[in-house]
Order: C-alpha cells, then structure tokens, then sequence
C-alpha cells in the first residue's frame, strides 16, 4: 500500500501544486465578485480533486505503467484502495487550500479598514456555513470518482470513459443553471433548498455538513470495494 | 523456478494453444518468435495480468490457479520484471522510481541500485522523461536486478539498447547469474523473450520459439550452435540425403534459395562424414528460426 499511495503522490505532485495556484486564483476572484466567499468553497475539493482523478487515471495508461506495477509485489486490492485515499487526500488538500484562503482574508479583513469589499465576502462565514460547504464539496468530488472509478478499473481510462468525470461536473452545473434559468421555475433549487431546510430542523449547517461527509466516505468505500472486485476480474 | 504446461488463452483472433515450457533453476530461457506469436501473453499469464483459459503454470514449485492474493504477492515479490519500455510515470525521476520499487520489494538493495545506475550509466537525478530510450531500459533493468529477484522476466528488454549498451546489460545478467550460483542466491533463473537472437546465443541455455501461439521447437541453444548445421546443397545433392538415412528419419527441413537448397541438419559432424563433398556450416539461430518458421521439411 505504501508504494502504491507514494507512486500516485509523486505522480500527482507537480500538478497538484499547480493546481493549489489555480484553486487560490479561483476562490478569491469568484469570492470578489459574488462578494461572499462561502460558494467560492466549492471550487477547492471539486478543483483538486478532479486534478488527482484525471492525472492518475491518465498516468495509469502511459507505457505500461498499470501493467508494470501490477507485476509489482502489490495486490490489485491495494492499487485501488491506494487510489482512492489518493483521490481523497486530493480532495481534502483542496479543503485545506480553500480554509487557508479564508484564514488570509480573514487576517487582511482585520487591517482593513471596515466595510472594505474583503470584509463585506466574510459577513455569512461562520464555522457552521464553511463545513457545510466543504461537505458539499467533498460530496461533489468524491461522487464523480465514486461514480468513474469502477469504470475505469474495468474498462480503462480510454475512449468516452475519459469524460465520465467531466460529463457529471458538466450535469451538475448545468443542472443548476437550468434550475435557476427557466422560467418561473426555481424547481430544483428550491427543491434542493427544501430539502436542506428539512434537514436543518434536525441538524445545524455544522452537523449537516459533516453528516454529508460521513454519507459520502460511505458511498466512497462502497464504490472502493466495487472497483476493487471489478479491477481483480480485468485482464490485460 | 516456472512451469508451464498446456497454457492456453484466447483472444479473438489469437490463440496460444497448448503451451509448454520451463525454467529450470540455473538457467536462461529464451523466448523468440514474430510479433504477435504470443510471447508477451505468456508473459501476462505468468505475472497474472491476464487469466489463462486452461492450463497450468507453477511460480516457485506453486501453482498459480488458486493461490491466494497475498500468497501471489509474495511470489511476485521474488519475480523482477522488464517490460519493452521504462514503465516507470515520466514525471518521476529516477531516485522517486527507486523508493518507489523499494517499497514494493522487500528484498530491494539501494545500495546494489546506487551501483547498477552506476555501472549502467543512469543519471539518478535526472526525471525519467529525460532519459533516452536505452537510458530507461537500463533503469528498468538496474530497478529489477536491484530488487534481488531469483526469477527475472525480460519482455524485449534489450529492444531499444545500442549494442554496446546490449553487450553490458547481456554481461551485467550473466554477472548475476554466476554470481547467484556462487553465492547461492540472488538470480537463479532468467526466462528472456526477445528477437534479437545475438543476444540469446550470448545468454540463453533453452530457446522455445513461438509461432502463431504454438511452441514450434524447445532445444537447448548449445544444439543449435555446437551441432546443428546448414548445408548448401544443389537438387542433386537434395536427393542424396533424401535417400540416405539421415534424410530417412524426416528431421531434415529445408529452404529454398535463389543458387542452393538449404539444409538445416542436427548434427553438422555426422552430416559432413557422410557428405564430404556438401559444403555445410554452423547455423546462426535467425537461420535455425528460418526453417522452422519458412522453411518445409524434407
């Protein structure tokens, strides 16, 4: 496991620093110009992790690589569970990147004179709202590897399966647009709402993010075993 | 250290059909034959990237179907293994490719890695995008000798060497595999797919040639250069082994030239007591290869 867990970090490296970079450009321009920092969290987790599925899925078919290292003392189980903690710890880094940006604006926000366009995208940050956001953030990048991984360990990341990850973000997002677009229909933000208000009678926005961060590792285990049991069946 | 015995596999088109061979301790087997005769299936079989359809093929005394993940783990922890290219991701660099195989092999030497790359020529601080083609087959191979392996699995390793490089690597093996048989460990067995047949007569101790996914000859090499040989024969010539007893046992196989009708037979000092007059020569194994590949028998 340790081999397969270093193998895809030094893989992953280079472009996760740049992608640390894109993710810090990224928040602070969206958190300026919706002036509210909190959907701007979004882009961390998705960002990051969507770095780590794509470049180590990608690496996976470049000269042989997946067929060298399964001709490593490794077991197929641990290439895959090796590869999900991969994806994971990309995620969470995007987490930590996007909680350190806040910590920045938050520091320049104090020295600031008040009312300033800095401290005006902090006024709905609060412990509860920021963890609700990253678990719906986690849950957003970690369901699209949930939802591709299986394929790509039975199939390979070749041909249309390259843009499953890709087709569910392009889904969501134009989901929402269509959600708010069409006319007279909030449908599915306010179903979404809805269900969010539901929920929050019995949980604040702490518990409820972290509830959807528990739900998600689940979900995220479950499909870990199913590649696993898929990638042990796959020949080469 | 490996048998196979009855391997078969299907892929569409293709079929490796009954196929037989070992590698006994203390010895190199070469593996030749066209692309696409099946060499690199029964490589894949061997190392469980692929499932055979029937057959069996035994890692150390063990038989593979059946063996549990972890036991198949630890077998192919004794196993090193090289592929026609440097496999390793080319955003690592050497040193990343090395603590990589060092954690996967419990056996791995860092210190016999340090002095390969050494012996090999390979920059250690240079990232594996940056290394030329022969450069990172000698990675490759310096990783797998490195992780102290007693069966060493070759898939077209020296394709892409120059061939001085080609002489070292065939040396550094052969080193090891004297150095295995003083010592009592280290690499033990070599089983070498490959078509570059100078390399085999160099190394090898067994070829099996493959054609079409069928084992078309297993001889030891010593048979092909010590006693087979190639006569150069006009039609008149062809009759008089044809019905001399030589030509009677039906091993002769024969090709045709554009002056001469070539013999391949197995003992060239029987064959030059009974036809002195027949010019014959030693046979290189890209001829030997020849006959049985084109050539028909007589």
């Amino acid at each position: 496991m340790r081999s397969v867990l270093l193998s895809d970090l030094s893989m992953v490296r280079k472009n996760l620093v740049n992608g640390v970079f894109i993710t810090v450009c990224l928040v602070i321009f969206f958190a300026v110009i919706d002036g509210n920092v909190l959907p701007a969290i979004i882009i961390g987790p998705v960002s990051l992790g969507y770095v780590g599925l794509m470049v180590l899925f990608s690496f996976d078919e470049q000269n042989k690589w997946q067929e060298m290292r399964l001709a490593l003392p490794v077991s197929r189980t641990e290439v895959v569970m090796g590869r999900y903690i991969s994806i994971l710890l990309c995620s969470l880094l995007g987490a930590v990147v996007v909680l350190a940006v806040i910590a920045v604006l938050a520091l320049l926000a104090a020295v600031l004179p008040a009312g300033s366009a800095m401290a005006a995208c902090l006024d709905e940050c609060n412990p509860g709202s920021i963890v609700l956001m990253i678990g719906i953030s986690l849950v957003l990048s970690l369901a699209a590897t949930a939802l591709a991984a299986p394929v790509v360990f039975r199939v390979g990341f070749t041909g249309a399966v390259r843009y499953l990850p890709f087709a569910f973000f392009a889904l969501i997002a134009f989901g929402a647009c269509i959600a708010k677009l069409a006319p007279g229909g909030q449908g599915a933000g306010v179903w979404i709402g809805g269900l969010l208000d539901a929920v929050a009678l019995h949980l604040t926005p702490l518990g409820l993010g972290f509830a959807l961060i528990a739900g998600m590792l689940a979900v995220y285990a479950a499909s870990a075993a199913l590649s696993a049991k898929l990638y042990r069946g796959r020949s080469f | 250290m490996l048998q196979i015995a009855g391997l078969r596999k299907c892929y569409g088109d293709f079929s490796l059909d009954d196929v037989s061979l070992q590698v006994p301790e203390g010895c190199v087997v070469g593996l030749v034959g066209a692309n696409g005769a099946g060499k690199s299936t029964i490589i894949k079989c061997i190392l469980g990237l692929t499932q055979p359809d029937s057959g069996s093929i035994r890692l150390f005394g063990e038989e593979l179907a059946g063996m549990s993940q972890a036991d198949f783990v630890q077998a192919r922890s004794r196993i090193g293994v090289v592929f026609d290219t440097c496999a390793f991701p080319d955003v690592l660099s050497v040193r990343e490719a090395a603590r990589i195989a060092s954690r996967a092999y419990p056996a791995f030497d860092c210190g016999l890695f340090d002095s390969l790359a050494d012996r090999l020529g390979v920059p250690c601080k240079k990232r594996v995008k940056e290394l030329s083609r022969g450069t990172g087959m000698k990675l490759s191979i310096a990783l797998a000798l490195a992780a102290r392996p007693e069966l060493l699995i070759l898939d077209e390793a020296t394709a892409g060497l120059d061939p001085l490089a080609r002489g070292e690597v065939i040396g550094l093996l052969r080193d090891c595999m004297l150095q295995a048989e003083e010592e009592g460990c280290g690499v033990r067995g070599i089983l070498m797919s490959s078509h570059i047949s100078e390399d085999l007569e160099k190394l090898a101790d067994y070829v099996v040639c493959l054609d079409e996914g069928k084992v078309v000859f297993s001889v030891e090499a010593c048979q092909i250069t010590d006693s087979a040989g190639v006569a150069h024969c006009t039609h008149s010539d062809l009759e008089r082994v044809r019905c001399s007893d030589l030509g009677q046992l039906g091993a002769l196989r024969v090709l045709q030239r554009p002056y001469c009708i070539d013999v391949l037979v197995p003992d060239r000092q029987a064959f030059a007591l009974v036809f002195p007059d027949i010019a014959i020569e030693r046979v290189g194994l890209d001829e030997y290869l020849a006959f049985f590949l084109k050539g028909d028998v007589l």
